[in-house]
């Protein structure tokens, strides 16, 4: 009997570590929630956990929220926190809602296949759905219409009617062939015509005049022999202007952003 | 019309002058003479057609005729054929018996050219040349690089009017010497101004006019530069073999052209002479003319004319150079097609730049 206990204690003992660390893997897994800042209570923070999830399953995307302990100017919130997703060990299609809680910000960041389901509209209506319950200061409600509309926009498909200005593209995510055009479509079309017509004029006129015209060799067939020269000076006077100062130039490090394309709902 | 028949003294059959040799050939037997030759053997024929040639002009004064006529008719010494030439035809061949003719007559008196520069290059070595160029052109059309259309081309000697002038020129200008520096932030333009003065006694040698109406006169003007050294005391034997015209325009008619164009050497040669200066800016230019001599000049030019379009196209060469001149026809087909491979190859180094630079 002890023997058989004893068995059956180890098996089960095993089993138990097999299931604490399964469980432990799927806890592991579902931080789509990040609280820095205690904002949700453990309740809270499980069923908005599980919605995440849920929308995070149905898209294939990581849909996440983040709320952070410590505050970012607004006008850097989209740049910083962009860097901050492409920083943390996301998947490259995703969603972050970051919420500022101690200056009452929010900002939802779109990255990858993302990015073209959240329209201008569609930011718009995700953020007038949760501002209902933000104006109450409603956090749980608001992050889990967040994650509502989120799996709704997915489910609605691409919003190919609506208008992307929330969406800055990063050059390098241009296809290298749309960006030459983009920059230099004029000339690369321009200039190939222009050759082109040269090239036949400047033909025409040389098979039009073949031959060198000028036919008199003046040097060969003429003296000088001077009898009388004069250079006399009359006047003289000097100019100057100023040079302009290279240093004087802007040197532009360029609005575009250094980091990698993604939406933004601005700062709400 | 008096004319002069050049035949070979040994057989009898036509002579000509091989540019080439440089002599007179008979193409029947092989004899060569000399032009020195040639020229004594046939001087009582050719003074015989010069006096000819007065007398009808003194009757067709003496009749009120019309100088001016446009069309001549000859009969041809070989077989008799009456062949009809333009006023200015100097020598040509018999449309018949293609014996070479030359109307003696009209190159006598004071009409009679100064000199002559004979041809040098034979029509067998200017046709290669021809064809050498035309494989250089890609874009001839197909039927004109074809030997069998320059078999048309003739040998002509064409009348120039050339003068050679002793002047004495000034000229006073506005010299400017211009220089430049740097300090720091600041660039400094210096300009210098003098008033220039030259004089010198000018010689000015060989200036020349086609002296003959009708023709294309930028192809008659173009086809030179000639090496006059070569020319040589006018004998009408060096025009058989090869057709002649004789001049229609006068001194009078060139002389302001070729004064204007003297009088431009002139001021080129002084204003050349005002040297150091950054521009110089000629104000005022006088000339008188010490010393003018004028000559009367033949000069070898082998011409062809060719269709193309509806278009006739004259084309030159030098016969003593080689060097040609004139309008070329064009295969629009063919320069299209290469020019839109222009586009194409600026399009892809223009989008490879775009690219590297994106």
């Amino acid at each position: 009997m002890i023997r058989f206990s004893k068995k059956f204690t180890s098996i089960a003992f095993v089993l138990m570590l097999l299931c604490a660390s399964a469980f432990t893997v799927f806890a592991a897994e579902s931080d789509m929630l990040v609280d820095d800042n205690g904002l949700f209570d453990s309740n809270e923070a499980a069923k908005i956990e599980e919605a995440l999830d849920s929308a995070s399953l149905e898209t294939g995307w990581d849909v996440r929220i983040y709320v952070a302990d410590y505050s970012v100017s607004a006008d850097n919130m989209e740049e910083y926190y962009n860097n901050f997703y492409d920083s943390s060990d996301y998947k490259e299609d995703g969603v972050l809602l970051v919420i500022d809680n101690d200056s009452d910000r929010r900002i939802i960041i779109t990255k990858g296949d993302a990015m073209q389901y959240f329209s201008d509209e569609r930011m718009n209506d995700i953020k007038n759905d949760m501002k209902v319950y933000l104006d109450d200061n409603d956090y749980y409600n608001a992050a889990l219409t967040y994650a509502r509309d989120v799996e709704s926009f997915y489910t609605d498909g691409e919003d190919t009617d609506g208008s992307y200005e929330n969406v800055e593209l990063n050059k390098k995510d241009v296809p290298i062939i749309q960006r030459t055009f983009d920059n230099f479509g004029v000339f690369i079309i321009v200039i190939p015509i222009v050759a082109g017509i040269v090239f036949f004029v400047m033909t025409l006129f040389r098979y039009s005049f073949h031959g060198a015209d000028n036919t008199y060799d003046l040097q060969g067939n003429s003296k000088l022999e001077l009898t009388g020269r004069e250079d006399r000076f009359v006047t003289s006077h000097v100019t100057s202007r100023r040079l302009s100062n290279d240093n004087d130039n802007n040197s532009s490090s360029g609005s575009s952003s250094k980091s990698s394309s993604h939406g933004s709902s601005g700062v709400f | 019309m008096a004319t002069v028949n050049y035949t070979c003294p040994s057989c009898g059959a036509p002579l000509t002058f091989n540019p080439d040799k440089q002599m007179f050939c008979c193409e029947y037997c092989l004899s060569e003479f000399s032009d020195k030759y040639i020229q004594d053997y046939y001087s009582k024929a050719e003074s015989k057609a010069s006096e000819e040639e007065v007398r009808e002009g003194k009757a067709k004064q003496n009749t009120k005729e019309e100088q001016a006529e446009e069309a001549v008719v000859y009969t041809c010494p070989s077989c008799g054929a009456e062949v009809i030439t333009t006023a200015t035809t100097a020598a040509t061949t018999c449309f018949y018996c293609q014996n070479p003719v030359v109307l003696g007559g009209r190159l006598s008196g004071e009409y009679l050219p100064d000199r002559v520069v004979p041809f040098e290059l034979s029509k067998e070595k200017v046709i290669d040349k021809f064809m050498e160029m035309c494989k250089k052109k890609w874009f001839l059309p197909k039927f004109f690089a074809d030997k069998k259309n320059f078999e048309k081309m003739t040998g002509v000697y064409f009348p120039y009017w050339y003068v050679d002038k002793q002047l004495q020129a000034d000229m006073t200008a506005t010299g400017k010497k211009v220089s430049t520096w740097r300090d720091r932030n600041r660039e400094y333009t210096e300009t210098k101004i003098y008033d220039v003065y030259r004089s010198g006694d000018i010689i000015i040698n060989n200036v020349f006019e086609r002296a003959l109406k009708g023709e294309d006169r930028k192809v008659l003007q173009s086809v030179h530069p000639y090496d006059l050294s070569k020319a040589k005391k006018f004998a009408m034997s060096y025009l058989s073999g090869f057709q002649a015209e004789k001049r229609d325009l006068e001194k009078n008619d060139v002389s302001d052209t070729l004064n204007n164009r003297v009088s431009g050497y002139a001021k080129t040669l002084l204003e050349g002479s005002m040297g150091g200066y950054t521009s110089v800016n000629p104000k005022s230019y006088h000339e008188k003319t010490d010393l003018e001599s004028w000559s009367y000049t033949l000069l070898p030019v082998w011409m062809i004319t060719y269709k193309h379009n509806g278009k006739i196209f004259p084309y030159a060469v030098n016969g003593q150079t080689g060097k040609t001149y004139g309008k070329l026809p064009v295969s629009f087909g063919k320069l299209a097609l290469f020019s839109l491979f222009v586009a194409v190859v600026a399009f892809i180094l223009c989008f490879l730049g775009g690219m590297l630079l994106s």
